[in-house]
């Protein structure tokens, strides 16, 4: 199984981010709330990392 | 100053759990305290949610997180598989390997299962291979996450 970097974040952040929702909040809704923050903030975070890091390369 | 005088107590129940420790008190009267599990019963549950993602809270009735768990520790783990994550050992004289190997050893039997159908421990020369080797040690490590949150299940820590 061949994936590029990105697919890989992609991957880990959402798998990382439905087991973080699960066992940090009560109900269905929060879950997916907190969830889904974790996840965007687990992505923007590596992109605005990788972009301010563009320069350097 | 001026202090309001106390509100009437709603008789309507109510919408959500208490959250603050002094309302707990008022539906648990004093004598009939939560019982607290066995040191014998937390050492299964814990071992059994060691051994299988998930099987701590199925096991505590929680069926739902329990099936989500281990649809994605498992799933994790299984990807790191299909990307030819290195299996770390304990020969090595790097410590960094050492903890490697328990952060994977971690996961319960999905690694020795692996092992047993054939997975030779990973191909370091793989394209994927580091990624994969990073989802086998966070598969291991989120299970942990799910092992300490099934041991506040059982201890009433948590709801």
């Amino acid at each position: 199984m061949v994936l590029s970097h990105f697919e890989a974040l992609v991957l880990f952040s959402f798998l990382v981010s439905v087991v973080f929702g699960v066992l940090s909040k009560g109900t269905l809704r929060e879950q997916v709330i907190y969830g889904a923050k974790v996840f965007i903030a687990f992505v923007g975070i590596a992109i605005l990392l990788g972009w301010i890091m563009l320069p350097f390369a | 100053m001026i202090c309001k005088p106390a509100q009437p107590v709603q008789s309507q129940p109510m919408a959500r759990k208490p959250t603050t420790e002094e309302e707990k008190p008022a539906k648990e009267p004093a004598g009939r305290a939560r019982p607290q599990p066995s040191s014998g019963s937390l050492f299964g549950l814990c071992l059994a949610a060691w051994l299988v993602p998930g099987l701590g809270h199925f096991m505590l009735g929680r069926r739902g997180r329990a099936v989500v768990l281990f649809l994605a520790i498992t799933g994790m783990f299984v990807f790191g598989l299909a990307m030819q994550g290195q299996f770390f050992g304990t020969g090595s004289a790097s410590y960094l390997h050492t903890l490697g190997y328990l952060a994977e050893l971690a996961i319960g039997v999905p690694m020795p299962a692996a092992s047993f159908f054939g997975y030779a421990g990973g191909k370091i020369f793989a394209v994927c291979s580091d990624y994969g080797t990073a989802y086998l040690v966070s598969a291991g490590m989120l299970n942990v996450l799910a092992i300490l949150d099934a041991y506040d299940i059982a201890l009433g820590r948590k709801a």
